[in-house]
Formats: C-alpha cells, sequence, structure tokens
C-alpha cells in the first residue's frame, strides 16, 4: 500500500453506505463490497468488507490471491474518504476478520500514517478494549477512524 | 519520503463513484451480525474521543 493504485471507479447505493467494485487479478473477476453499518445509538458506523456472492450473501474470510491486495486496501481508504465527506461527523470503526488481518490493516494505516493523518483523526484499541491515539509501534484489537474537522 | 499536502492527499483518496441502485436492496441487512455485536461491545466499554 505504498504506490498509491486504487480502482478508480466504484458503485455506490443510493445512501453512499454501500460500495462495490470489482477486483480484478489471475483468479478472474470479483466483486468486492464495504458497507457502512450504523452501531444502535452511537454516531459510529462499523466498516464490514467482503466478497458479494451471486446468491446474495457476502463472505469475509475466501482468500482470492488476486495479487492486488494493497490496491484493495487504498480503495477501501478511498470509500472511507467518501463516506466521511458525506456523514462527515460519523466515526468509522473496524477490524479484521481474522487477527491476521487486523495486522495488515495496522500495517497498512502504519505505513500510510503520514498521509491518512492529514485526513484522519485515528485511534486504536488495544487488547484491554482501551482506546488512545493510533502509534505506528503498537498492536491493536480495532480501529477508528474519523474525518478531521477543517 | 514526499511530505504530502492535504489537498494532494484528498487527490489521492478520492474516488469515482456512480450510484447503483441494485446496493439499496442491502440497505436494510445487517451484514456479519457477530462482527456488529464485537464492535457495539467494544464500543460501549469506551468514551467517544472528541
Amino acid at each position: 500500500m505504498s504506490n498509491y493504485d486504487r480502482y478508480p471507479c466504484v458503485d455506490i447505493s443510493s445512501s453512499k453506505k454501500i460500495f462495490e467494485f470489482i477486483s480484478i487479478g489471475p483468479q478472474g473477476n470479483i466483486r468486492k463490497t464495504i458497507k457502512f453499518q450504523k452501531i444502535a445509538s452511537q454516531n459510529v458506523y462499523n466498516l464490514v468488507f467482503g466478497n458479494l456472492n451471486s446468491d446474495g450473501s457476502i463472505d469475509d474470510l475466501t482468500i482470492n490471491n488476486n495479487n492486488d491486495r494493497d490496491k484493495i486496501l487504498f480503495t477501501i481508504a478511498g470509500t472511507v474518504f467518501d463516506f466521511t465527506q458525506q456523514y462527515p461527523d460519523s466515526y468509522v470503526f473496524f477490524r479484521g476478520s481474522t487477527k491476521g488481518r487486523t495486522r495488515l490493516y495496522r500495517m497498512a494505516i502504519t505505513v500510510n500514517f503520514e498521509i491518512l493523518s492529514l485526513t484522519f483523526d485515528i485511534w486504536g484499541f488495544d487488547n484491554e478494549g482501551n482506546i488512545e491515539p493510533f502509534h505506528r509501534s503498537k498492536d491493536y484489537d480495532a480501529f477508528l477512524v474519523r474525518r478531521k474537522k477543517t | 519520503m514526499k511530505k504530502f499536502k492535504k489537498s494532494e492527499v484528498e487527490k489521492l483518496l478520492r474516488i469515482k463513484t456512480r450510484v447503483n441502485k441494485d446496493l439499496d436492496k442491502y440497505e436494510d441487512q445487517i451484514w456479519f451480525p457477530e462482527k456488529q455485536e464485537k464492535a457495539t461491545e467494544i464500543l460501549k466499554k469506551v468514551k467517544l474521543p472528541k
């Protein structure tokens, strides 16, 4: 996630809370969907992400090996940017479906912290559930971001 | 490492979107309810930062 390559065009629902794009690679074309789901009674949206299957089900555990991991991550960052443009006071919460994926998100934030922190406030949740401003050298269990106030 | 300006970062992050009303049918669904519950549980314990 260092060359800032991303999928250029993303479909979006009318509410601008669901995004979809096609991952293109050696395994074929795969529908990837991102949904921002509101957490009851809080101004926080849970970012969920996975493959949208033809029967309408969503799957977040399949490993596609489509050689576009970084491009997907930067596209997801783009959807968070777009979402927080529409809902600027909202927080976005996310964590991986596995510990490995949570670690991947942490690495992606770390590598791109200089640029992401210009646009977003970023916090991490440690394993005890405590929240703190994101530190590049620490492991986290989950993350929270919000568009910086201009 | 190149120092970016905020406007440059926004240009990097901005994606082109087009509305696809087919996606609206998923609006009322909760995907991964167990994840939603876990997120709620984690957030319940903290005060959101200002």
